[in-house]
């Protein structure tokens, strides 16, 4: 009896029955800088909805959510010493890269699936995709500026992995609180849910959030972007208001 | 006090910047220059990126010499006809000083060549101030009198095509090394985010034997006029002046300056230039320890551009 209860369990697990839904919530998806900015966090709320097919999952659930900022062109540089100084002398482009990363989970990346399928879906910092467009005069290097440009991002704080960073409540009722960090870039964040278990991704789900400038940061913002020298001479009027209200406070003679 | 400034994307300690307006501001009324040698180092210290640094502190310098040349105009110690002469080199001086700066920037070489070029000046003029002041000091002890500047106009390069006559300088000097200096201070002090008082007063003083009467003025109205060109081209060309941060500087700047230059009345000229000059090599030093010194990351990032933005 047992036995065969085995095969109808492992038959039931070959179908590719993606029986396991998603149902997910932004807590905002515009998150406004005001003057008084100093970080924040966006919490995501999602429940798996199983249908009454559905098998249980002997390891239980896994949960990546992975963030992304708006993508940018960035250039790694590299200083040797040229004459007793220190002097950039090699660089590396890396095409499309985000921003802003992060990885939360509810176990380390290494544990939530094999290399090839984090590197494919982009899961954890290692697996970023950096593509240089030219390689340089020495090749062999690359790997190196690449291993550089994640390093260093990770020590800003803008490229994070919080392998905590999942709460299930229940079971099936997961919380996940998506950082905005201090020096957050500007734009469209995508946020990419993968529901997981033994290392095969079960579910999908995406959406996104907005980080904008708001109010009197907003304005100067884009005065400065789209009206630059009438921004400039607002900027010198300024300076000679100040300095003449100095003048006039502190005069003496 | 955290406060968002809307340029440079991220958040600052609001006192911490307005106290250190507050003290270059000090220093710079005590010494009567501008102040933007130690400031924009300052700020490109505590993380605000150097593009922003460098065009907002240009106008904080215009700020704190606006109240200056007010102060001297009233005196009579300022010569617009000179300051008239050395803008003309200044305007083509600021504007290839952005332009090599947007240049530099994208090269990855902008540190560079700004350490390079404030371990120069700073270390060179800081040897020669201290130099001079402690002569000055063993002169005033051993009891010599001062030497009095000679009370006719002095001519200078006036072998040179173009010789005009400054009455309020009192010199005759030829336009091409005005117009030269203008150009030299323009191109310097848009790069390096300083107003080039510490460069301008030498040179006028030295180079074209400016009655002292006036220097200093001109040195002022001269720094004014160059770093609101500066921060015009600055923000048209590189949107890189943050007016948040600049207002907190030029508040932090002009209430400092005003305690310093009490301060300055207390001491003598020389002890006052000492001073400087040791502020000046000390600065110059760092700057040169951070080229020499093994970085503690030989690598760095920077955004080149991004891909869509809203």
């Amino acid at each position: 009896m047992s036995r065969v209860l085995i095969v109808i369990a492992a038959l039931l697990a070959v179908t590719p029955a993606r029986a396991e839904t998603m149902v997910t919530s932004l807590s905002t998806h515009r998150l406004q800088i005001t003057s008084n900015f100093v970080g924040s966090e966006i919490v995501l709320f999602g429940s798996i909805e199983r249908d009454a097919q559905t098998i249980s999952r002997p390891g239980g659930y896994d949960m990546a959510v992975v963030v992304r900022g708006p993508r940018a062109l960035m250039v790694t540089r590299q200083k040797t010493r040229v004459f007793g100084i220190w002097v950039n002398t090699d660089s590396r482009q890396f095409v499309e890269m985000p921003s802003f990363y992060a990885l939360l989970s509810n176990k380390p990346a290494a544990d939530l699936a094999d290399l090839e399928l984090r590197a494919r879906q982009q899961i954890g910092v290692d697996s970023i995709t950096a593509i240089t467009p030219r390689l340089g005069p020495d090749p062999v290097a690359t790997p190196a500026f690449r291993d550089a440009l994640l390093r260093i991002n990770r020590a800003k704080g803008l490229y994070r992995e919080n392998p905590t960073g999942v709460t299930f409540l229940t079971p099936n009722l997961f919380r996940a609180n998506i950082p905005v960090v201090p020096n957050t870039p500007v734009g469209s964040f995508e946020v990419d849910i993968f529901l997981m278990s033994g290392g095969v991704i079960l579910a999908r789900e995406s959406t996104n959030f907005e980080v904008t400038k708001t109010g009197f940061e907003a304005f100067v913002a884009n005065a400065a972007r789209d009206h630059g020298i009438l921004y400039g001479l607002a900027a010198a009027m300024l300076a000679l208001f100040t300095g003449w209200a100095a003048s006039v406070v502190f005069r003496r003679d | 006090m955290q406060l968002y400034l809307p340029i440079a994307e991220l958040p600052v300690n609001m006192l911490l910047i307005l106290g250190m307006g507050l003290a270059i501001g000090f220093i710079s009324g005590m010494f009567g220059v501008g102040g933007g040698f130690l400031l924009t180092p300052l700020l490109i210290f505590i993380g605000i990126p150097p593009a922003i640094a460098v065009a907002s502190v240009s106008g904080q310098i215009a700020a704190s010499s606006l109240s200056g040349t007010l102060s001297y105009w009233r005196k009579n110690a300022v010569d617009p006809k000179l300051v008239g002469v050395l803008l003309i080199g200044s305007v083509f001086g600021t504007a290839g000083g952005v332009a090599a700066f947007s240049l530099l920037r994208r090269e990855g070489q902008l540190d560079l060549f700004i350490a390079l070029s404030y371990v120069t000046l700073l270390g060179g003029i800081g040897m020669l101030m201290v130099v001079e002041s402690l002569r000055a000091i063993a002169r005033s002890r051993s009891g010599e009198p001062p030497k009095l500047p000679p009370a006719r106009d002095r001519r200078v390069g006036t072998g040179l095509p173009f010789v005009m006559h400054f009455p309020r300088s009192r010199i005759t000097v030829s336009a091409i090394p005005v117009v030269a200096i203008g150009l030299g201070i323009g191109f310097l002090g848009s790069i390096m985010g300083i107003g080039g008082g510490f460069l301008l007063v030498p040179a006028l003083v030295y180079l074209l034997r400016v009655s002292t009467a006036v220097v200093i003025g001109t040195s002022s109205l001269q720094t004014l006029v160059t770093m609101l060109m500066a921060v015009v081209f600055h923000a048209a060309t590189n949107a890189s002046v943050d007016v948040v941060l600049a207002l907190l500087l030029m508040i932090g700047g002009v209430v400092g300056a005003q305690f310093g230059a009490r301060t300055s009345l207390s001491m003598k000229g020389e002890e006052l230039r000492l001073l400087l000059g040791l502020v000046v090599l000390a600065v110059g030093m760092r700057f040169l320890i951070d080229l020499v010194v093994r970085p503690d990351d030989p690598f760095s990032n920077t955004v080149l551009e991004w891909v869509v933005r809203v």
